[in-house]
């Protein structure tokens, strides 16, 4: 196994993924899903495996809508996928037929045009064809469904409004949400790069108020577990032959550094010398250096720039919290509290807020013994590199 | 020389790949592997996206190129990748604002490459449709003709131009459309990361596996050079270039270019060309149209600031403090540090630590050259060029090539101008860059490249100081013979420098010591003292010297006299006051009078500037010499203190320790022992006689502890040693472990008679241990011992069998031996099976099948009294 960090991987490479998609398909049973996590956690990945591997009485739509521009070129890519999948099963869209007439409509470069030439309405192909989806699974069997994985979707929603405006954007946001809601037989599994509360306070800006996502399942996959992640060390460095017999060594070192994101596991494995053996305090010498570099592509200082417009005001408090924590490893509340009151006047409510909000943005995360740590073990071994902690 | 294999300096793509194959270094490893994932993505699902990061001129084409020469020969024995491999290749100056100009771009390709595959008709049918139709189209025309089975490799150079020129929400578009087909795999160039990849808000955001080519080293551009002179025929410069001097020069080249492999590639034609004449202006012009546009758009980016600096730097051939940028451009130190941060960042601008200061030049040293380009006016030769030539021949070499020139040719200007500079300027330019980074010399960190850069310089320069700095780096390479014929030479050239003569003559003395030519090295550091306008430091360092030699040949009264002699001198550093102190002690410890030796040691520790060297080396004399008259505590506190010192070489702490575990194993603390003995066997880089001595007190300890097999190792470990192979390297590397030879012997075997072994362990053991005592031609004392440990034997729980398989074993295991060292254990084993039939029947009758002599030897081993005829 090669290290491929960011490339596409064939599912049997998709590692450590198997319980949290057990889970998944679990929910899908009763609800959508949102997946929200930082970029490169693998969520792309995870559509991939279940996409690939479905339970028998699933049948699978993925696509990534970051391509699409216009609602009815959404409308028509959720059409003519339906219609390719049940095509496959020798079925077809009743309702869809009905729309498009006799004489058919054609459909021209990701557009369904009405056989007088005018360009299908895009909610009425939207919801056409999911009525006729939800016939045929009926029709398939009692225990039938289909999931559409639509991946990137803030910026399908995104690339609208700059196209056709914010209007539409929320327009397909709320189709989405009734859609997701009206059809038993069909599930949805969104995901995007951006988390999708940029895309919804930019429209709430512009006077949205929905609340597209409260009826689905949010799922936050986060790193793989340990054993998991230095399994997968372990078969990149043989397929690397870059560890000697120090591989399993080796094989925790990394997991553990980068805190069992498979993303960064490839990525660090990529760049390990190929000339001499890598050990474990090489491969953290390395590490340091690839992160702290000048000119690195990690970008981890994202997390230290975006404190202020996220923050604003409390971006010295945050800093404060942070850094705290950053040095303590794991901390409750009673002790961040104490630590930023030595610097600072604090307000309990504030801080609380404050820890939510860093929680949110994936900064912190709770323990089971209710106390913060970093989110992500890299993340913290940067912030304490960068601010020298 | 016209039918020279046709190599360009500025496209690789117009070089045969086999060639480029030919003068690949370096990136071997990189370019395998980028190859079998190339070939991963095309036979299986998974997809890679591998993009090349390296300024201009790095060798990112040339990889990109050799990554599609190996699959495509691959393909042409492999039917399935030929079948499922499909390749597109945008150029450098290829661009795309749209991803369905990409897509062009790709289509475009594609037809070329594969005219029956994909229809040049799919192309010419978009045109006049909306983007948004022509973009789904082509999409999918180019989907339908390369096939669900294929993979298309997609080869893209200037990766950081597109994404510059491609909006995001077009780039969401692509990144969607791989996302969606995952039938395409990526290999990319970019001059610099940028945003597109690095930055976590963009589409691409760690798509795209990157990995920064690397700069040539020194040794990669020698081998590059030397494989462009073997393609070119010329042999005699493939052969000078793997000399010492040969290197040096690269060296030179290398401190005043960087490592970008087109520099070296311009750099080989000016080498292996006979006349610059057909070279150069062509050279000019596409330097001029390949480089300076691309430098001078670089540069627009930039504030009037940044500019000025990076036009400063270019003027300057060596990394510059921000000190001389900021006096330079009548500026402040902090407004140039500020922009220098930025330009660090832009990998603009690259910083060297250098001491406390920070040094920064070009990152990109065809900037520099791009840059004369473009200011050199009236096509007066370019300075970079010139410099290559100053910096590679000689006077001679250049005066020849010169004349090889006619009057007003290109070629004939520039070997000219070189002459011109070497006559107008006192420096040597390859002089001065090869003396960069040895300012402050030190030996102790002298590595090969820098061994060669100071041979050079001395070859070249006859230069007493670096002759003398030469014969100090081979001091620590402990290569003594030349260190002679380097102090030699310095005292030749050094024109009455007392100072230099005095350091030249005390190095010889050390080499002379060292091997054993005693009377030259007394005669050597002697010298030193008769010579006029020496530093009393140099003559008191000498006389220390002097005292040490005379001491151990024991001229112990003259040793005196010398340490005398320091000791009474004025200014002399308070380190050299404590060695002769030091000295001083060890000559009265030699006299055998301790106390007057534990004062003198007392007095040199008691100094009060004295290095961590010196004060561990009076700590460790006095230890010595208060456990040799039973003062242990007082020598344990001298341990623990030499232990304690910050800053002391590992052979010091070596002393400290493994006379501590000697002091520890007199008070029966053989843990401690063990703990100290082992710290010193684990110290990497010690002299092996310091191992030597911890594996023979740490074998002692185990055994006194009980841990037999343990301490049979340890016995052992010493003989099998890899670096010593002769006696006469015993002696000289183990005189210690040498002087307990007979002690190890008598201790391996009362082991190996305890261990109650079974015969076959106790035959290979027995064996292993006559081998190495045959191989330092010291079996006699395993015979020696053999015989004293019958007593042992008498005591010992064996029966009459029992007695008789000992013999049998050392019988067989000596039959290993080499046939002389047979023959010298014949009596040993005589007197063993001798022996053994007298401790069987307790009768002295049985002694009588010895001779005499025999008979007495045995009589005494086995504490019977002497015969009475005697």
């Amino acid at each position: 196994m090669k290290p491929n960090p960011g490339g596409q991987l064939s599912p049997e490479h998709i590692i450590g993924r198997d319980v949290l998609i057990a889970d998944m398909w679990g929910i899908l049973e009763g609800r959508s899903i949102y997946m929200n996590d930082l970029r490169r956690i693998g969520k792309t990945q995870i559509m991939v495996k279940m996409h690939a591997q479905p339970p028998t009485a699933w049948v699978t739509v993925k696509s990534d809508l970051g391509g699409i521009h216009t609602a009815a070129e959404f409308a028509t890519l959720a059409y003519r996928q339906s219609h390719e999948v049940l095509g496959q099963q020798k079925r077809t869209l009743r309702r869809m037929g009905e729309l498009l007439g006799k004489a058919r409509g054609i459909e021209i470069a990701g557009l369904i045009k009405l056989p007088d030439g005018s360009p299908a309405p895009w909610k009425e192909v939207l919801r056409r064809t999911f009525a006729d989806i939800e016939e045929e699974m009926t029709a398939l069997g009692s225990e039938c469904r289909m999931v559409f994985f639509w991946d990137e979707v803030p910026y399908l929603l995104d690339n609208i409004a700059k196209r056709e405006g914010h209007t539409v954007a929320m327009e397909v946001l709320d189709t989405l949400r009734s859609l997701g809601s009206d059809f038993d037989r069909i599930r949805l599994l969104l995901t995007g790069s951006i988390g999708m509360h940029h895309i919804l306070s930019e429209l709430k800006e512009q006077g949205y108020n929905g609340s597209p996502l409260n009826r689905m399942d949010l799922v936050q996959p986060g790193p793989i577990q340990p054993a998991d992640g230095i399994s997968l060390s372990l078969a990149l460095l043989e397929g690397q032959l870059v560890a000697d017999a120090g591989a399993q060594a080796c094989a925790s070192a990394i997991a553990e550094a980068v805190g069992h994101v498979p993303f960064y596991i490839h990525k660090l494995i990529s760049r390990l010398p190929r000339t001499v053996p890598a050990t474990p305090a090489s491969i953290a010498t390395l590490l340091d250096r690839e992160i702290t570099s000048d000119n690195n592509d990690w970008d981890l200082g994202h997390y230290r720039d975006r404190l202020r417009p996220y923050y604003a005001a409390d971006e010295k408090l945050a800093l404060l919290v942070l850094d705290t924590v950053a040095v303590a490893g794991q901390l409750g509340f009673q002790a961040i509290r104490r630590a930023a009151a030595a610097q600072m006047a604090v307000d309990d409510e504030k801080l609380r807020h404050l820890l939510k909000l860093l929680c949110m943005d994936h900064y912190l995360a709770r323990t089971e013994e209710n106390e913060y740590r970093f989110y992500l073990v890299l993340i913290r071994r940067w912030w304490c590199l960068s601010r020298s902690l | 020389m016209s039918d020279r294999p046709f190599i360009s300096h500025f496209s690789p793509q117009r070089t045969d790949p086999e060639l480029l194959e030919q003068i690949h270094v370096q990136r071997h490893d990189l370019l395998a592997e980028s190859v079998a994932r190339v070939r991963e993505s095309v036979l299986s699902q998974n997809k890679h996206h591998l993009l090349f990061i390296g300024p201009r001129g790095a060798g990112k084409t040339h990889l990109v190129r050799l990554i599609h020469h190996r699959l495509s020969q691959e393909a042409k024995t492999q039917p399935e990748l030929a079948e499922r491999l499909r390749f597109a290749w945008l150029h450098e100056d290829e661009t795309a604002t749209s991803f369905l100009k990409l897509l062009i771009l790709i289509y475009r390709d594609l037809t070329q490459r594969y005219p029956q595959e994909f229809p040049a008709a799919d192309l010419q049918s978009i045109y006049g449709q909306s983007a948004d139709i022509a973009r789904e189209s082509l999409g999918q025309a180019l989907l339908r003709h390369l096939g669900p089975d294929r993979t298309l490799v997609v080869l893209m150079e200037n990766l950081d131009s597109l994404f510059k020129h491609m909006p995001e929400i077009e780039q969401r578009t692509w990144r969607a459309f791989v996302q969606n087909h995952p039938v395409f795999t990526t290999v990319g160039t970019a001059q610099s990361l940028f945003d597109g990849v690095s930055d976590r808000d963009q589409p691409f955001f760690g798509f795209f596996d990157t990995q920064h080519l690397i700069p040539l080293n020194v040794e990669d551009a020698v081998q590059l050079l030397t494989k462009l002179a073997r393609i070119n025929g010329d042999a005699e410069l493939a052969d000078y270039l793997q000399t010492p001097t040969g290197h040096a020069r690269v060296q030179a080249i290398h401190d005043l270019a960087g490592g970008n492999p087109r520099i070296y590639l311009i750099f080989s034609e000016l080498l292996t060309k006979e006349s610059l004449d057909d070279l150069i202006r062509p050279f000019e012009e596409t330097a001029d149209r390949q480089l300076t546009s691309y430098y001078q758009e670089r540069l627009r980016w930039l504030s009037a600031q940044q500019q000025e600096i990076i036009q400063f730097l270019c003027h300057h051939s060596q990394p510059i403090p921000v000190k001389n940028i900021a006096e330079g451009l009548f500026t402040t130190h902090n407004s140039i540090t500020g922009q220098l941060k930025l330009l660090r960042e832009m990998r603009y601008v690259t910083a060297n630590q250098k001491g406390r200061e920070v040094l920064y030049e070009l990152t990109e040293p065809l900037m520099r050259l791009a840059l004369q380009v473009k200011e050199t006016h009236d096509r007066k030769p370019l300075t970079l060029i010139v410099d290559f030539l100053r910096v590679w021949y000689d006077r001679g070499d250049l005066e020849q090539r010169l004349s090889q020139h006619k009057p007003g040719s290109p070629g004939h200007a520039y070997f000219a101008e070189a002459l011109a500079r070497l006559d107008s300027s006192p420096i040597n330019l390859r002089h001065e860059i090869l003396r960069r980074g040895i300012e402050v010399f030190d030996p102790e960190h002298c590595d090969d490249a820098m061994l060669a850069k100071l041979l050079c310089l001395a070859t070249e320069t006859n230069n007493a100081q670096e002759w003398l700095a030469l014969s100090a780096a081979y001091i620590v390479r402990a290569n003594w013979n030349e260190v002679i014929s380097c102090a030699n030479k310095a005292i030749s050239h050094s024109n009455g420098d007392n100072e230099i003569v005095a350091m030249s003559l005390y190095n010889r003395g050390v080499a002379n010591d060292v091997l054993g030519q005693k009377a030259s090295a007394l005669s050597d550091w002697m010298e030193i003292a008769e010579l006029s306008g020496v530093s009393n430091d140099q003559i008191a360092n000498a006389l220390t010297s002097l005292a040490n030699l005379k001491g151990g040949l024991g001229m112990l009264d003259d040793a005196m006299d010398d340490c005398l002699r320091v000791l009474s001198m004025q200014g002399v550093c308070d380190d050299l006051f404590a060695s002769a102190h030091i000295g001083l002690g060890v000559i009265l410890a030699r006299k055998q009078l301790p106390v007057e030796a534990i004062a003198a040691y007392t007095k040199g520790i008691l100094m009060r500037k004295v290095t961590p060297k010196v004060l561990a080396m009076g700590l460790y004399n006095r230890a010595v010499e208060n456990r040799r008259i039973g003062n242990l505590q007082e020598a344990l506190n001298d341990c623990d203190r030499i232990i304690s010192l910050q800053g002391i070489p590992p052979d010091h702490l070596a002393l400290g320790l493994t006379n501590r575990a000697a002091i520890k194993l007199s008070m029966e603390d053989y843990d401690a022992v063990v703990q100290d003995c082992s710290r010193v066997i684990g110290t990497e880089g010690l002299a092996i006689n310091q191992t030597a001595r911890a594996l023979f007190l740490r074998a002692m300890a185990y055994q006194f502890s009980g841990r037999l097999e343990a301490a049979l190792d340890d016995y052992e470990r010493p003989f099998l040693m890899p670096t010593l192979r002769v006696h006469s390297e015993v002696a000289e590397k183990l005189p210690d472990f040498f002087a307990n030879l007979d002690m190890t012997a008598t201790q391996v075997v009362g082991l190996l008679l305890g261990l109650c072994l079974e015969p076959s362990k106790l035959v290979d053991r027995i064996g292993r241990f006559a081998i190495s005592f045959s191989k330092f031609d010291s079996i006699q004392l395993l015979g020696d011992a053999l015989i004293n440990h019958l007593p042992t034997l008498a005591r010992a729980p064996l029966n009459h069998d029992g007695f008789d398989t000992w013999a049998e074993c050392w019988t067989s295991a000596c039959a290993q031996i080499e046939p002389e060292d047979q023959t010298k254990m014949e009596i040993p084993l005589r007197l063993l099976h001798t022996g053994i039939g007298f401790l069987k029947t307790k009768d002295e009758n049985s002694l009588l099948l010895l001779p005499l002599e025999e008979r007495r030897v045995l009589r005494k081993a086995l504490q019977l009294p002497p015969e009475r005829s005697e």
